[in-house]
């Protein structure tokens, strides 16, 4: 490498101070300094999380044993297996019933919890709804496999605290986690307890950076209430209905702790019952991990990955229209 | 047509409006004018019926709306920077408070029917305000006010955010539109060149107080406090306390050293100052009359304004402004005498403010010809 490009320092140019030993390293390094800051979080990217995924693909299409010895190339048997089997498909069911109730609900309660929240601090003394603001985000902040345990026993069909109130309003509450039925309510229920207020705060950054004066312009020409949320506040929030969206969509795509838990994983019998609540999140983590399946796992994560990317691309492509920057 | 009785409004301990009465007359161009925070765009807030008054009334063409929604009461609102849907089209904004009231056809007819007297072509309408420019905007921000024919037209600072030039332009747009049209209109502005320029009556407004209501020239010619004879003109009066001196039952004028003023003074017996104010204009370097008066001044700056320029001087420690012509103005030193008319002074009470019944300054109005009420 030459040092032809490299900017020289003025004390070059003038030839007043002769250089120092540090002064040439720098010369030396300047050209690569940013990639130096990028490298520590870069390399950590790169081995726990580029390469472990390029060799997801690869494994795909090998019959692959643990350690590699013994592994040969499979082509296209991986898929054609895994299509074979009916609890994948069942398990894309699942997924789909699981992400297509969790992402509508998100969005309705969050936005409607952030609209509350924000009213609230309207009309407090101070202004601020700091408080609410903060219980509601609260169970966001607890680890899932925790309250995922407690939510396990307030579910309880015989002794647990739901039941116990719905046996006032009703003679026969739900079976929830024991019942093929409710189990997988029971779980969005739980998600959406422990995720909303997080989402709910993305809304309330939204609705902030929509000037009061709008709202009252409207009511000026006579539109409030919800028509004034329809054509005025809604429109301008659709850049965070269409973060939450994807957001949401991705994270229950994903989900496993709670479902784990919430299925009895600490018995080893997560899924049930009935493979009702066996996403496909579980269903990798169980071929992988519990029947030893390496290949299959990865061929089953590869599609959820093209899945994901689908989804993404039809919702940014759905949101185009409906999206305003300002 | 738009009658104000006792507006009164408080914030906590702050008074914003106090008692705050006016009779608006069809189709006058009405300007409340003042300081910031002066109150004048919560009592523009109580009028669109934004805010509730805790105390008062707001009665349009002889009904009480005290608690009627702005559409209700039938106003139109300009809004400071014109607060525009910045999703919505030009014409989607001028539409939006008829959208789905009116069939379709009808609302693009009344749309056209406004764009047409604002001269908006059809192509801005299509456009969203963020292409707009700062004129334009304005005009889309008053055609969304008036596609419903209001009985009145609110407007709040609607040229606050233009720059110098452009501001100059929408002024004479405003007062030409308004001519066209007539809708009674009802202008809050920080700028008193504004309000004198476009009003047929204004209010200056001070701490929540009306100091007068009046033509713009004659709240120039006869300011009713020491407030709107400061606050007013442009520059505005230079107002300074003078002793008061009695003697044979008459009330004279002295200057802080004692020598006595060519200025008779009506006042209470007792009285021993009042606030003396002068129009730049009205100050001179050599005497004009025989009872002229004369300030010892020191010169701080001169502002050199073309034909003119402003010299701004102390006079015992009180600024004083005199418009002289500019050449004269060069030749000045660290000192100077400024002369004036015992004419052209206006008194107020140095307590209240308030105008001295019949100050000498009553002349100067007398002089310009103009019928004013005692």
């Amino acid at each position: 490498m030459t040092t032809l490009d490299a900017p020289r320092p003025v004390s070059a140019l003038v030839g007043a101070e002769p250089r120092s030993v540090p002064d040439r390293l720098r010369r030396l390094v300047r050209p690569f300094a940013g990639y130096l800051f990028v490298f520590p979080a870069l390399g950590v990217l790169v081995v726990f999380y580029y390469v472990p995924a390029l060799l997801l693909f690869v494994i795909s299409f090998f019959h692959y044993h643990l350690g590699g010895a013994g592994s040969s190339f499979a082509g296209l048997d991986n898929f054609r297996v895994l299509f074979a089997q009916p609890l994948f498909w069942k398990s894309l069911v699942v997924t789909g019933y699981y992400v297509l109730v969790m992402v509508p609900a998100t969005l309705v309660i969050s936005l409607a919890l952030a609209m509350l929240v924000r009213d609230a601090a309207r009309h407090s003394k101070r202004k601020r709804g700091g408080l609410s603001q903060a219980l509601i985000f609260l169970p966001h902040v607890t680890p899932l496999v925790a309250t995922s345990l407690v939510w396990v026993y307030i579910l309880n069909p015989q002794y647990g605290v739901m039941n116990y109130v719905l046996r006032a309003f009703v003679s026969n509450p739900p079976g929830w986690l024991e019942s093929t039925g409710y189990s997988m309510p029971s779980i969005e229920i739980y998600s959406l307890w422990h995720s909303v207020g997080f989402y709910m705060v993305l809304f309330l950054a939204g609705l902030a950076s929509i000037p009061d004066r709008l709202l009252e312009a409207a009511r000026v020409e006579g539109v409030r209430g919800f028509a004034a949320f329809r054509r005025v506040v809604f429109p301008l929030l659709t850049p965070s209905v269409y973060l939450v969206t994807v957001l949401a969509t991705v994270n229950t795509m994903q989900a496993f702790s709670q479902i784990y838990t919430l299925t009895g994983g600490a018995h080893g019998e997560a899924g049930g019952p009935a493979y009702s609540t066996t996403t496909d999140a579980l269903l990798i983590y169980q071929t992988a991990f519990f029947y030893n399946h390496f290949s299959l796992a990865a061929t089953m994560s590869l599609m959820l990955f093209v899945l994901l990317v689908l989804l993404t691309v039809v919702q940014r492509w759905g949101f185009s229209k409906l999206v305003f920057y300002r | 047509m738009l009658q104000l009785d006792g507006i009164t409004k408080t914030y906590g301990h702050d008074v914003a409006l106090s008692g705050i009465g006016v009779m608006i007359e069809e189709g006058e161009f009405f300007s409340i004018v003042g300081p910031s925070g002066c109150g004048k765009s919560t009592l523009l807030r109580i009028v669109a019926g934004l805010d509730e008054p805790d105390d008062g009334t707001v009665s349009i063409d002889g009904v009480d709306v005290s608690g009627w929604e702005p559409v209700e009461r039938g106003i139109g609102m300009v809004f400071q920077n014109y607060a525009l849907f910045p999703h919505l089209t030009a014409g989607a904004n001028i539409g939006f408070g008829l959208k789905g009231r009116l069939p379709k056809e009808e609302l693009r007819r009344r749309v056209a029917e406004i764009a047409e007297l604002l001269e908006l072509d059809a192509a801005m309408l299509e456009r969203r305000p963020r292409q707009l420019s700062g004129g334009q905007r304005q005009r889309v921000a008053l055609g969304r006010a008036l596609i419903r024919r209001p009985r009145v037209l609110l407007m709040d600072e609607p040229l606050s955010s233009a720059d110098a030039p452009l501001r100059e332009r929408m002024r004479s747009e405003l007062k030409g539109f308004h001519q066209r049209a007539g809708t009674t209109t009802l202008y809050v502005t920080h700028d008193q060149r504004e309000a004198m320029s476009m009003s047929d009556r204004m209010m200056v407004l001070d701490h929540g107080r009306a100091q007068q209501v009046g033509r713009p020239i004659d709240v120039y010619r006869r300011p009713a406090t020491a407030f709107a004879a400061r606050f007013v003109g442009s520059p505005g009066m230079s107002v300074w306390p003078m002793p008061v001196r009695a003697a044979d039952g008459r009330h004279r004028l002295v200057t802080v050293d004692g020598n006595p003023w060519p200025v008779q003074v009506p006042c209470p017996a007792g009285t021993e100052g009042v606030l003396v104010g002068v129009r730049p204009e009205r100050l001179g370097l050599r005497p004009c009359s025989e009872d002229s008066a004369v300030l010892h001044c020191t010169v701080d700056t001169i502002e050199p304004q073309g034909e003119q320029a402003l010299v701004h001087a102390s006079y015992c420690g009180n600024a004083v402004v005199a418009a002289v012509e500019a050449a004269a103005a060069e030749q000045l030193g660290a000192e100077v005498d400024l002369w004036l008319s015992a004419g052209d002074l206006h008194l107020f009470a140095v307590d209240s403010g308030q105008r001295l019944a019949d100050g000498r300054g009553d002349a100067e109005a007398a002089r310009a010809g103009s019928a004013v009420g005692g």
